[in-house]
């Protein structure tokens, strides 16, 4: 009896411990997890026979502004990034960016969904389809979706549903840490530089991801017929990770 | 001891020289700092608090003069690597302290870029390109802007509703990414302002044609895409000032340039297997000399 009672007492002590202990040290060992896939076979030899030095910029810029979100950032180009590889990493994605060339296929079931293409290190490159990323997904939430490919952010792109974020644009409350951003129908790789650097800058400014999409709207691009959309919160700061303080932050 | 003397007067006057020239390199380095992938494009810099006062003072007339409630104001001098410029920013704060405004503005004073953070889901009826197009004009008469040449009124998702801009021209030849763009609500209110204006170098003395450009062009296409040209077709050919970059020579630095040069822009487009990877391609020729300078990919 006595034992006993005694167990039951340090119990909740012990489960207090356990939790602060596990509370304060599992975020700190395992940082959310983001992929960077960048196809740089296509514009580059064998499939182009030139180099095209925009795209690697773009690499390094999108992996170094993920970790200054606090994410786990990880690049993947050539035969890193195949179709196979991205659907086997998205379900532990709290973010992504990709950087290829993107449309609106048709798939296998007769319907047509935004995509872009894998890398895979040689110019045969399968299309990853938005169905194929939320069959994968299955509704998980998502933190900065960066859809670096022509179309990504049409009207009618079925991309942000992948990543579970809705195509509404959350100004004053929120719908979750959740961002989705990419460019309106066929866009410049020059342009899409001037964006993206600008976006990423803001952002380590430490500007919302809502106020650094306005930012990054007001560069010098070559096209005057730039376009990009978003949808998510807009005074989310971007840090990676699910919301845990309150649900007013930015 | 006279060949120590003089050796040792050697050994300072290399010293001298040497430091002098590290000097020089550290400074030159220093002014170039060029940006680098990865980095940040904006890092603050010193100026007079005299200089910064009168940065928040145009800020806030301006973010007043242009409807945005605000109540207060910073201002930080700002060295933008990626754009080549030093602006003074004033960012304005709403009653909440949340960033309602960002301005920039030239060391002149003159005004580089207003955004309206924030994001508006209704608003008054919506106009339609004419109607965008006054309200653009005399949102530019309130920022102290005098619109040159016939404005392009286009709807723009990232705009917020529209996107209307004066290019700027040079005799008559387009100055890629120069000039004034304003951005609107779907009801013509103000949403965003940029005005963009970068050195030119001189004009060459001669021009190439445009038979002679596209033969450069589609030389430099097949020398450097090889096989691959067969899928790409030239669809058009103009002239226009660019910043050059570094497409097509990696090692060059990572912004564009300072300067836009003068250039031939000869467009090829994809058919076949290879638009299944990209769709068009633009090489740009120094219009000039006939070098290469940069181009665009379209994937």
């Amino acid at each position: 009896m006595i034992p006993a009672r005694w167990w039951r007492q340090l119990a909740p002590p012990l489960l207090a411990v356990t939790l602060l202990v596990t509370g304060t040290t599992i975020p700190a060992m395992a940082a959310e997890p983001a992929s960077i896939d960048v196809n740089t076979t296509a514009f580059n030899p064998p499939c182009d026979g030139d180099w095209n030095g925009i795209v690697p910029k773009m690499q390094t810029a999108a992996k170094a502004a993920y970790a200054r979100l606090g994410h786990a950032a990880s690049a993947y180009t050539g035969a890193a990034f195949t179709k196979a590889a991205t659907l086997k990493r998205t379900p532990s994605d709290w973010g992504y960016y990709v950087h290829s060339h993107g449309d609106n296929y048709l798939n296998s079931d007769g319907k047509r969904y935004t995509g872009f293409r894998e890398d895979s290190g040689d110019c045969n490159q399968l299309v990853v389809f938005s169905k194929d990323i939320k069959a994968k997904r299955l509704g998980r939430q998502s933190n900065l979706v960066f859809v670096s490919t022509c179309h990504g952010a049409d009207a009618a792109t079925t991309m942000p549903d992948a990543f579970a974020i809705a195509k509404t644009k959350t100004i004053n409350g929120n719908q979750g840490p959740e961002f989705y951003t990419g460019y309106v129908g066929v866009q410049w790789d020059s342009d899409e530089w001037t964006f993206e650097q600008r976006f990423w800058n803001a952002l380590a400014g430490g500007k919302s991801v809502g106020a650094a999409f306005n930012v990054a709207m007001l560069g010098a691009f070559n096209d005057a017929g730039f376009d990009a959309d978003w949808w998510g919160t807009y005074h989310w700061s971007g840090a990676a990770g699910p919301w845990d303080v309150c649900d007013n932050c930015s | 001891m006279r060949t120590l003397t003089f050796r040792s007067r050697r050994l300072s006057l290399a010293g001298l020289a040497i430091a002098a020239l590290l000097a020089i390199g550290a400074s030159g380095g220093q002014a170039a700092d060029p940006f680098v992938a990865g980095g940040r494009s904006t890092r603050p810099v010193a100026a007079a608090a005299g200089d910064l006062a009168r940065a928040e003072a145009r800020g806030r007339a301006l973010i007043a003069a242009l409807g945005i409630p605000a109540t207060s104001h910073r201002a930080a001098r700002l060295d933008d690597r990626f754009e080549h410029r030093v602006v003074d920013e004033v960012t304005s704060l709403d009653g909440q302290g949340r960033e309602a405004a960002v301005s920039r503005f030239e060391l002149d004073g003159r005004v580089a870029m207003v955004a309206a953070l924030g994001w508006r889901a209704g608003g008054g009826p919506p106009v339609d390109a004419a109607g965008a197009t006054r309200s653009a004009a005399a949102l530019a008469r309130v920022a102290g802007l005098v619109p040159d040449g016939p404005p392009v009124a286009r709807r723009s998702a990232g705009a917020g509703g529209w996107s209307v801009q004066w290019q700027r021209t040079v005799g008559g030849v387009a100055v890629r990414g120069d000039g004034l763009r304003i951005h609107l609500w779907p009801d013509g209110t103000f949403h965003g302002l940029v005005r963009t204006e970068r050195p030119l170098a001189a004009a060459p003395s001669a021009t190439l044609s445009g038979a002679q450009a596209l033969t450069v062009a589609e030389r430099a296409v097949a020398e450097r895409v090889g096989s691959a040209s067969d899928g790409l077709r030239v669809t058009d050919a103009e002239l226009a000032w660019v910043a050059p970059n570094d497409l097509f020579e990696p090692a060059a630095p990572d912004a564009p340039a300072e300067t836009l040069r003068l250039a031939w822009i000869i467009r090829f487009e994809a058919h076949g297997p290879l638009a299944e990877r990209l769709r068009s391609v633009e090489v740009w020729i120094d219009a000039g000399d006939g070098r290469l300078l940069g181009g665009d990919v379209a994937a």
